[in-house]
């Protein structure tokens, strides 16, 4: 095992029987015996060929990929639920399972009674259980449905209430597969807080999801799986997307459209108003090509920040990353805000004909910190000037000559 | 294979925290919402022994004095066996989820079962020596509190390891659950509840004493009706035969509880 590493799996295999119809009963075992008849084995698939990665201690690793290329086994397999085929994996440290929320809820019995049980089951000390009780239920907002069965509880509530509990274990590694999709955009926003503080608190996260957004904002290192088999490993832009280059278009829109978040940050600037005006000062969304573009971003500081970085991105309306530049690339410092402002980007644009979505953001200087980041929030649409064909999503101005 | 299950019981004291709340939750999600709560636990044997008295003591004419008590003497700790086995029968696949989702012990599961039919079962002990005193039969209480406990820990094991093999093969076998009622009722007549082994013709004895609920009953109804310590071949019947059941039970369960993740 290497020295930094938590969790190392090694060539790891995971064979699945295809069950087509449950062959576990004693009738039919009684059956298949007096008639002497041997069925055929059942139908075997590898969900999971050759794996091999680690995880470092106090790292934040995500998994991508399509439903069914073994994520989720991936996880069963650390938490020990279940067992490898072949290969092994080496854990120094206490797991938990961030489970799909709600599990092991009994209807019958209180939230607070719920919380007892579902702490023991995530392996939450008693000790422990009773310092943070009243954390977890001031986290959960249910002050006041602590005590009502569960059966009561709205679902939002029940996941609510389960979150809460999983946010307070206290072990080395926690697995999170795919719990984040629940709960009301505020809720969720509280969740996404909860799992910086742990990543900041030093624990291991390993992060399975679908919202790519989410991966890319929280995850150190992302492997992408497909078909069993590890794609690509790498930081999270870059192996995000390759992965959007490799699925088709019609999935890519439901990918994209499905992970976006359209506004997070910590608001100690806030981004109040975007408008787009065209070179003659009018306010727009519709642009020619090889039009400027003059971006003017109104926002306000609640207190004096030091060297922030103001940043824009273009998306194309099926989620192609046009492009994106910030105030640092441009050289173009800011050595503080203080109260409010207008900051302006002036582009000189040449998208072809379409729709394309903008975002803007301001983040701090290393850009690891967003202040406020409004996710493709405007959009705007692009005419063809005067090429009578478009190929591409951008046009670059050529000339062309005869050399010989 | 002993060594095994050693180290198993040792990694479950780390789970007896779950291993309570578990407990609790099945005994309170039982009689939350009715109004007698606890107190079902007793009435159902009691329930019970009135239609045996009337069949038994009435009808067919079993002469034993104060034979309603003979028999409930024996349906107390037959009723622990069988509502344990009946339910612990389907609890793994009842808790997929929970075995889908996180690594726990398996075992939790049929043991918190045992563990809530057991605390029903001494408050049903309870009752019944009330009932006892109402009757003015000799309670012997120092041999009572010298060797209930003694019994009802190895009465403990023995249902815990019938229910830790029924509860593994119901994952392979999954109409198991629809026998068990078969089994339970065939079990229930070859167990002395309603009449004593003394009506066991003298030959089969032997053979009889292959069923260790036979040996258990037998001891419950000495100690508690006639204020007697068991005879000790009995006492090693019962006691050798739950040692015996808990191991083969538990090592099945564990050797198989790997693949009990992939087929729920």
């Amino acid at each position: 095992m290497k020295e930094n590493s938590i969790v190392e799996v090694k060539n790891l295999w995971k064979k699945y029987r295809l069950q087509t119809e449950p062959d576990v009963t004693l009738k039919k075992k009684v059956i298949n015996f007096l008639s002497r008849e041997k069925n055929p084995p059942p139908p075997e698939v590898w969900v999971l060929r050759n794996i091999n990665f680690h995880v470092d201690r106090g790292e934040m690793l995500g998994i991508i990929g399509q439903n069914g290329v073994g994520k989720t086994t991936i996880l069963k397999l650390i938490a020990r639920i279940i067992k490898p085929t072949k290969g092994e994996i080496e854990i120094s440290g206490t797991i938990t399972t961030l489970l799909e929320l709600g599990t092991g809820f009994h209807p019958e019995l209180t939230g607070r009674e719920n919380i007892f049980l579902n702490g023991a089951i995530l392996g939450i000390r008693k000790k422990q259980l009773m310092n943070v009780i009243n954390d977890i239920i001031y986290f959960s907002e249910l002050e006041h449905f602590i005590d009502v069965p569960v059966k009561f509880y709205s679902s939002g509530m029940y996941m609510r209430l389960a979150f809460s509990v999983a946010a307070f274990v206290d072990t080395d590694i926690i697995l999170v597969d795919e719990v984040l999709s629940v709960g009301d955009e505020s809720f969720q926003r509280k969740c996404f807080r909860k799992i910086h503080e742990m990543k900041q608190k030093g624990k291991t996260i390993v992060f399975v999801s679908h919202n790519l957004n989410a991966v890319a904002e929280l995850c150190d290192r992302v492997i992408w799986l497909k078909s069993g088999e590890i794609q690509e490993v790498g930081k999270p832009e870059k192996v995000i997307e390759s992965y959007l280059n490799s699925v088709d278009s019609q999935d890519k829109i439901e990918i994209v459209r499905s992970s976006i978040r359209h506004r997070w940050g910590s608001k100690e600037i806030e981004i109040e108003d975007v408008k787009l005006y065209n070179g003659i000062g009018e306010e727009t969304t519709t642009f020619h090509t090889g039009d400027s573009m003059y971006i003017k971003l109104k926002y306000i500081a609640h207190k004096k920040i030091d060297d922030p970085v103001f940043g824009i991105a273009i998306h194309r309306d099926d989620g192609v990353h046009i492009f994106g530049t910030n105030t640092k690339i441009n050289n173009f410092r800011i050595d503080y805000v203080n109260t409010s402002g207008i900051i302006e980007c002036i582009v000189n644009q040449n998208l072809n004909e379409g729709m394309y979505l903008l975002s803007v953001s301001v983040y701090n200087f290393d850009l690891k910190h967003p202040y406020d980041n409004h996710n493709r929030l405007y959009n705007f649409k692009i005419l063809r000037s005067n090429q009578p064909e478009v190929h591409g999503p951008v046009y670059f101005p050529c000339e062309w000559r005869v050399i010989q | 294979m002993s060594n095994t299950i050693t180290q198993r019981i040792y990694c479950l004291t780390k789970h007896l925290y779950l291993l309570k709340c578990l407990t609790e939750r099945e005994i309170k999600s039982r009689y939350k919402g009715s109004i007698l709560g606890l107190f079902w636990s007793f009435l159902n044997p009691v329930l019970y022994m009135a239609v045996l008295t009337i069949i038994f003591g009435f009808i067919v004419k079993i002469k034993i004095e104060n034979y309603p008590l003979f028999i409930l003497s024996g349906l107390l700790p037959w009723m622990f066996l069988s509502t344990s086995l009946s339910q612990s029968t389907n609890s793994i696949i009842a808790n997929s989820s929970l075995i889908n989702k996180v690594y726990l012990p398996k075992e939790l599961f049929p043991f918190s079962l045992v563990l809530a039919n057991l605390v029903n079962f001494i408050f049903s002990l309870s009752f019944f020596f009330i009932l006892l005193l109402l009757f003015k039969l000799n309670l012997k209480l120092n041999v009572i509190v010298l060797f209930l406990p003694i019994l009802l820990f190895f009465t403990t094991i023995f249902c815990a390891g019938i229910c830790l093999l029924f509860s593994c093969l119901n994952v392979f076998f999954r109409d198991l659950s629809h026998l068990v009622g078969i089994i339970l009722t065939l079990w229930f007549y070859a167990s002395p509840v309603f009449y004593p082994i003394d009506m066991i013709p003298r030959r089969y004895l032997n053979l009889y004493f292959v069923n260790p609920m036979a040996s258990i009953i037998h001891c419950y109804r000495e100690l508690l009706i006639y204020g007697k310590v068991p005879e000790l071949n009995y006492v090693v019947i019962a006691m050798l035969s739950s040692v015996v059941i808990f191991i083969f039970g538990y090592s099945i369960f564990v050797k198989y509880e790997d693949l009990f993740a992939e087929l729920i």
